[in-house]
C-alpha cells in the first residue's frame, strides 16, 4: 500500500481519470453535435417544404426527424472516432526485443540466419546500446520511456521497498495498490457506498513518457506491450493508444499465479517452488468425474470473512480410452445475462485455446458485463485415471475491457475483435511453471513431481510469441503515421531458461549446464537461436509493410549471459558485519524477523540494490547522516573485495553509487529521493542475485546455480549492452537507451525537453535510405 | 408443425433474399423498421383505439386538474386515482393487440435468430459436434454391440472423439478446413442422422444457421418453434439430438458487429420501436 507521501510521488495514475477521458469525450460530442445539427437543419427544411402534413400535425417535423437522425447518427458515428493526425505523414517505428544479446545477434548475422538484421545494419549500422544501471528490464525500459536514468523515473529494480508498521516489505516496482475507503458493514457484508473511493492500482513509474510530448502536439502514438506502463498512463489529448506489457498483473493481482490440478495434492498444500496454487482433484462417484475448484479473487463483498475467495467448480471427465478428457466449468452470469457453460476436449499433452473465466461476486453485479472477466489456457498433462491439469495465470480479458490493460479501454476491445483473445499478463511466458515442483507425501515416502518440462515451456512461450506476431501484423495494417512501438518478450523470457551460449572467448561447448545434459543444453540454446531468427522474420515483415521513408529502430534493453553461481546480498552483508542479527542462533529468515535494526548499517532488497539503514529515512535507522559517507566507503570497499570462495574470483565488477550515477528528482538529494537505493551492485559475469531478493537471509551467501533459470543480465551494466539497429546513420557511436526518447521526439520536430538527459542520436538532416 | 415451419422458412427466405450479403446491421435495421411499422398498424387495427384515446385524454385531463387545483387535496387525490385507473385501462386495452402480435413475432424472432444470433463457423476454426444417444443405443454401443461414428466429410477434419462408458453423450472435435454448406452424418448402428454445418464467411452463406437438431421435447413449443430449420430426428432414432457447440459459443458475437448495441435482439427492439414512434402520427395510432 502507498502512504500519503508515496501517493504524492506516484506521478501518473493509470486508472480512468476524468481529466484524461473528458477531452476525448468532449471532442466526440462536438463532432456528433455538429453533424447532427447540420443534418437536422437540412432535413427539417425538406419536411416543411414537401410534407403534406406540415400544417396539421407534421409527421416529419423537426422533432421526429431529429429523433430519426439521432438514431442514425448514433449508429453511424462510432467509426468516425479517430482523431486527425498532425504527424504530417512522418513515421517512426521502434521494434523492441527484450534482452536480445548483441553477441548472439552478430553471430547469427554472420551465419546468414538474420538477413533482415544484416540488411538494416548495412544501412544505418549495428550498435551496442548502453543499458541502465542496473540492467533490469523495468529500469531499462523506463530509461527508454523518459529519456533519462532512474533518477528521472524512480524505478531502480524489479523490487522496491515500502515501510509498513515499522517493517520493510517488497513490492513490484512499477505499480502499487492503494486502499480505498472502507466500505460500510451491512449485516456482515461489505457494501461500498457510491460516494466512497475504491481501491486503485497506480503506475509508480515517474517522469514524463516521451509520447506525452507527441500527444500534446496531436501526433498519434500506438504502443504495443510497452513495459513499465501498467496501468497505462492516460492520454490527455487522445492521441495515445497503449497496450501494457511487462508489469501487468494477472486477475489475481499477482505477477502470475498458475493453478495445478492433480489428485495427488491434498487440500491445503502449496507447491514449495514456483508461484502457483496446488489444487486437489477429488473423484465424484455419483457423476463419475473429477472435481476441482479454480481459485479466483476475493469477493469484495465478503472481504474480511474467513474465506472470501470466489471459486469456480471444474470437472474433468476422462473418456473410456483414457487418452482424452472433457473439461468443463460454468461462468455464472449477472442478472439478465445467463450462465455460460465452458466445455472442451483435450488429449494428454494438449493445450486448449483461450477460455473465458468469470468471477461474479453477485448476480446483481452488472458492471463490465458482470463480474471480473479473465481468460485462461489449459494443458492436460495427463489424462486417464489420474488426470493432471495446468491452468495458466488468469489474464485479463482484453475483449471485455477488463483490468485496464489498454489506454483507452476500447483499444483492448478493438484488438481482441481483430486478432482474438491474447495474453495480457506482463510475464506471459510462464517460467514460474517451468521452475515449479511439488513434494508429495511425507518422510521417506516423499517424492517430487514437476510441472512444465522444457518442451512444455517452449510450446507455451511460442504461443506468446505467435500472439505477438499476430498483434504486430494488426499494428502494421492499422499504422498510417506518427509513432509505433512494438515489444516482444520472447527473446528475454525464453533466453532466461534456454540461453547457454559460450562465454566470450570460449569455444562452442555446451557443458556444465545446471540442469541439462550437454546435448540438451545445446538443443535448447538453439531454440533461442530460432527465436532470434523468427524475430528477424518479424523485422522483414515490418519493413515490407512500411514506406521507405519511415525511420526505423530495432533495439533491445540489455544483453544476456549464462551464470553458474547465485548469491544472496543480505547474507553477504551479514557475513561482512553490515547486518547484525537479534539472535546469533537464528541466522536465516526475513529481515523483519531476524535483524537487529539498531545495529544494522545496510540491507538489500531487490536484485542489485543496497540501502543504508539511514536515520530519518528508514523506520529504525541506525546510520547517522554524517556517517553516510564512511559507511558507503566501507560498503564499496568490501563489495569490491568480495571473492568467490570456490575459485577466488572477484564477484563484483562495479559498485555504482546512486548519488553519482543518477540524475533527476528521484536521485539522492532530489525532491523525491526517499525510496532510492544508495548503492547498485554491478556483478561480474557468472554471478547473479537469486536469493534473498525479497528481503531474506539465507544460510550461505553464494551457491552453485542448480535451477532452470540459467541465464540472466542483472550484472554490471557495461557487461550486458543491448542492441540498436536503424536505417539512419547515427551521429554518436556510443548510443544509450536514454538517447532514444529525445531522438524520437526530434524526428517529429520536437526539441529535447529539459528533463531528458539523453542525446539526439541522428545526424541533422540524415535521411532514411530507401 | 413441420409444414408450418417449412412455410415460415420459405416466406422468410423469399423476403430475406434481396438483403443477403448486406452488413447485418443494415439488413436487420431495415427488417426492424418494417416490422416496427407493421406492428404499429397491427396494433391500430387490433386494439380499441377510441377507448385508448379516451383513456389517454382522461389522463391528460386529470393531470391538468392536478396542476390547476394543486391546493385542493380532494381534487389532487381524485385525479391521481383517475390517472392510475386510466393507466390500468390502457394496459388492459393493450393486452389483445399484444397477444395478437405475439403470434407472428415468435416465428419471426426464430427466423431472425437463424440469421443474426448464429453464424457460420469461420474457416480454420475447430468446433464440437455433440450427439445425444437414446438409452438403449448407448447401452448397446458400450457393450460393443453397435457402432457409433461420424462420417468423414470432405473439407472437415475429425480431430478427436470422446465417449464415456456411462454417458449418453458423444463428442467429436472437428476442424473446418473448407468453406461450404457441409452435411454431417452421425451413424448409429444401421441408422444415420444428418445435421447441417455451414462454414465460411457469413456474408457468403445466406441460409439460416441452425445450431441444433433435436427430438428432445419435440412437442415442446420452444424447440419446435425456435429451431424451425431442421426437422427433429425420428422419435425412434438412436440419435436424439445433434448440436454444433461452437455456433452457440462464439460465432455470432464475432461476426455480428452491430454498432452500439452488440446484441441483435436489443437492436431489433430499439430500431422497431423508434420507427414505430416516428410513424405513429402519420397513421394516427394511439398507444
Amino acid at each position: 500500500m502507498l502512504n500519503a507521501e508515496s501517493r504524492k510521488k506516484t506521478v501518473r495514475s493509470g486508472l480512468p481519470c476524468a481529466s484524461a477521458a473528458a477531452p476525448d469525450a468532449r471532442a466526440s460530442g462536438f463532432h456528433a453535435q455538429d453533424i447532427c445539427r447540420d443534418r437536422c437543419i437540412r432535413h427539417s427544411a425538406f419536411g416543411i417544404l414537401h410534407s403534406p402534413f406540415a400544417i396539421r400535425y407534421s409527421p416529419f417535423s423537426t422533432r421526429h426527424l431529429s429523433l430519426l437522425l439521432l438514431t442514425l447518427a448514433a449508429i453511424l458515428l462510432p467509426g468516425c472516432g479517430e482523431k486527425p493526425s498532425k504527424a504530417g505523414g512522418k513515421r517512426v517505428v521502434v521494434l523492441g526485443f527484450d534482452g536480445m544479446d548483441p553477441r548472439l545477434v552478430r553471430r547469427l548475422m554472420e551465419e546468414g540466419r538474420m538477413p533482415n538484421f544484416s540488411k538494416l545494419a548495412a544501412e544505418g549500422g549495428f550498435y551496442e546500446l548502453g543499458t541502465s544501471v542496473p540492467p533490469q528490464s523495468p529500469v531499462a525500459w523506463s530509461n527508454f520511456i523518459v529519456g533519462g536514468d532512474p533518477g528521472a523515473h524512480g524505478v531502480f529494480d524489479f523490487i522496491h521497498r515500502q515501510f509498513e508498521k515499522g517493517e520493510v516489505h517488497p513490492y513490484y516496482s512499477t505499480n502499487q495498490t492503494v486502499d480505498g475507503d472502507k466500505p460500510w458493514d451491512v449485516f456482515g457484508y461489505n457494501v461500498p457506498m457510491p460516494w466512497q473511493k475504491g481501491g486503485e492500482l497506480l503506475l509508480s513509474r515517474g517522469g514524463t513518457p516521451f509520447w506525452d510530448y507527441l500527444d500534446e502536439r496531436g501526433i498519434p502514438s500506438v504502443l504495443y506491450r510497452i513495459p513499465a506502463n501498467y496501468p497505462p498512463s492516460p492520454s490527455k489529448n487522445g492521441y495515445v493508444k497503449a497496450l501494457s506489457g511487462m508489469g501487468t498483473t494477472d486477475l489475481l493481482g499477482t505477477q502470475g499465479t498458475f493453478q495445478w490440478f492433480s489428485p495427488e495434492f491434498d487440500p491445503d498444500m502449496k507447491p514449495p517452488t514456483g508461484d502457483g496454487i496446488a489444487r486437489p482433484l477429488t473423484f465424484d462417484t455419483e457423476t463419475n468425474r473429477w472435481h476441482g475448484q479454480i481459485e479466483g479473487i476475493a469477493n469484495p463483498m465478503l472481504k474480511g470473512l474467513e474465506d472470501p475467495v470466489m471459486r469456480v467448480d471444474l470437472y474433468i471427465e476422462p473418456d473410456r480410452k483414457e487418452d482424452t478428457a472433457r473439461i468443463s466449468y460454468v461462468n455464472r452470469g449477472a442478472f439478465g445475462h445467463g450462465d455460460q457453460t465452458v466445455e472442451f476436449l483435450l488429449s494428454a499433452g494438449e493445450w486448449s485455446d483461450w477460455k473465458p473465466l468469470v468471477f461474479l461476486p453477485s448476480r446483481l453485479d452488472l458492471s463490465n458485463g458482470g463480474g471480473s472477466r479473465g481468460i485462461v489456457r489449459f494443458l492436460l498433462r495427463k489424462a486417464g485415471s489420474e488426470p493432471e491439469l495446468y491452468m495458466s495465470p488468469i489474464n485479463f480479458d482484453p475483449g471485455a475491457a477488463s483490468g485496464k490493460v489498454t489506454e483507452p479501454d476500447e483499444f483492448g476491445v478493438e484488438l481482441a475483435r481483430s486478432v482474438g483473445p491474447f495474453a495480457t499478463k506482463g510475464f506471459a511466458e510462464d517460467f514460474k511453471a517451468r521452475e515449479a515442483e511439488a513434494t508429495i507425501g511425507f518422510g521417506e515416502y516423499a517424492y517430487k513431481i514437476t510441472l512444465f518440462g522444457d518442451e512444455e515451456y517452449k510450446t507455451q512461450s511460442q504461443f506468446v510469441f505467435d500472439e505477438g506476431k499476430m498483434l504486430l501484423s494488426h499494428a502494421l495494417s492499422q499504422y498510417k503515421d506518427g509513432f509505433l512501438f512494438f515489444y516482444f518478450s520472447s527473446s528475454d523470457l525464453i533466453g532466461h531458461i534456454f540461453y547457454w551460449e559460450p562465454e566470450p572467448g570460449q569455444p562452442e561447448t555446451f557443458t556444465d549446464h545446471p540442469v541439462r545434459e550437454d546435448e540438451d543444453a545445446e538443443k535448447y540454446t538453439k531454440v533461442l537461436r530460432d527465436v532470434y531468427v523468427q524475430c528477424d522474420a518479424e523485422l522483414g515483415k515490418t519493413r515490407a509493410s512500411l514506406p521507405a521513408d519511415t525511420t526505423l529502430f530495432v533495439m533491445s534493453d540489455h544483453g544476456f549471459m549464462r551464470f553458474s553461481r547465485k548469491l544472496s546480498l543480505n547474507t553477504w552483508l551479514l557475513e561482512n558485519g553490515l547486518i547484525t542479527l537479534k539472535d546469533e542462533d537464528v541466522r536465516t529468515g526475513s529481515l523483519n524477523e531476524v535483524v537487529d535494526w539498531s545495529k544494522t548499517k545496510a540491507y538489500s532488497l531487490g536484485l542489485n540494490a543496497i540501502y543504508l539503514n539511514l536515520k530519518g529515512r528508514e523506520p529504525f535507522g541506525s546510520v547517522e547522516p554524517q556517517d553516510r559517507e564512511a559507511v558507503l566507503t566501507e560498503l564499496t570497499d568490501k563489495l569490491m573485495a568480495a571473492r568467490d570462495p570456490k575459485n577466488n574470483r572477484p564477484v563484483v565488477k562495479t559498485v555504482y553509487r546512486t548519488d553519482k550515477v543518477y540524475h533527476g528528482d528521484f536521485a539522492p538529494g532530489g525532491k523525491d529521493d526517499g525510496h532510492t537505493p544508495d548503492v547498485i551492485v554491478g556483478l561480474h559475469r557468472e554471478y547473479v542475485v537469486r536469493l534473498g531478493a525479497q528481503g531474506d537471509i539465507n544460510k550461505k551467501w553464494i551457491y552453485d546455480n542448480t535451477g532452470e533459470w540459467s541465464a540472466d543480465h542483472c550484472v554490471a551494466a557495461e557487461l550486458v549492452p543491448g542492441i540498436l539497429l536503424t536505417n539512419r546513420k547515427l551521429a554518436i557511436d556510443d548510443p544509450n537507451l536514454t538517447d532514444l526518447a529525445p531522438t524520437i521526439l526530434s524526428q517529429f520536430g520536437i526539441s529535447k525537453p529539459a528533463k531528458m538527459t539523453g542525446r539526439e542520436l541522428l545526424a541533422a538532416g540524415a535521411a532514411a535510405k530507401p | 408443425m413441420a409444414t408450418f415451419n417449412r412455410f415460415c422458412n420459405w416466406v422468410f427466405e423469399l423476403t430475406y433474399a434481396p438483403m443477403a450479403g448486406w452488413p447485418p446491421w443494415v439488413s436487420l435495421g431495415v427488417i426492424s423498421a418494417v416490422i416496427g411499422v407493421v406492428m404499429l398498424l397491427a396494433y391500430k387495427y387490433t386494439s380499441w383505439q377510441s377507448q385508448i384515446g379516451k383513456a389517454r385524454d382522461e389522463i391528460k385531463a386529470r393531470m391538468l386538474a392536478m396542476r390547476l387545483f394543486k391546493d385542493n387535496l380532494g381534487v389532487t387525490l381524485a385525479s391521481q386515482g383517475g390517472v392510475v385507473w386510466s393507466s390500468l385501462k390502457i394496459l388492459f386495452l393493450s393486452i389483445p393487440p399484444i397477444l395478437v402480435a405475439m403470434i407472428p413475432m415468435v416465428p419471426l424472432l426464430a427466423q431472425l435468430a437463424g440469421r443474426y444470433q448464429f453464424a457460420p463457423l469461420p474457416t480454420g476454426k475447430s468446433t464440437y459436434v455433440r450427439a445425444w444417444l437414446s438409452d438403449a443405443f448407448a447401452a448397446r454401443e458400450v457393450k460393443g454391440e453397435a457402432s457409433l461414428a461420424l462420417d468423414p466429410v470432405p473439407g472437415l477434419t475429425i480431430e478427436k472423439f470422446w465417449r464415456r462408458a456411462d454417458s449418453k453423450e458423444a463428442w467429436w472435435k472437428i476442424r473446418c478446413d473448407q468453406p461450404g454448406k457441409h452435411t454431417l452424418t452421425v451413424r448409429a448402428g444401421d441408422e444415420a442422422v444428418t445435421k447441417s454445418l455451414p462454414v465460411g464467411d457469413y456474408r457468403s452463406i445466406t441460409d439460416a444457421v441452425s445450431p441444433k437438431r433435436t427430438s428432445f421435447y419435440a412437442g415442446a413449443l420452444d424447440n419446435t418453434l425456435m429451431l424451425p430449420w431442421e426437422p427433429p430426428p425420428p422419435a425412434d432414432s438412436p440419435v436424439r439430438a445433434i448440436e454444433i457447440s461452437g455456433l452457440m459459443e462464439s460465432a455470432a458475437p464475432d461476426v455480428l458487429s452491430i454498432p452500439l448495441v452488440g446484441n441483435w435482439i436489443l437492436y431489433f427492439l430499439i430500431v422497431s420501436i423508434v420507427f414505430a414512434l416516428i410513424v405513429k402520427p402519420v397513421f394516427n395510432v394511439r398507444i
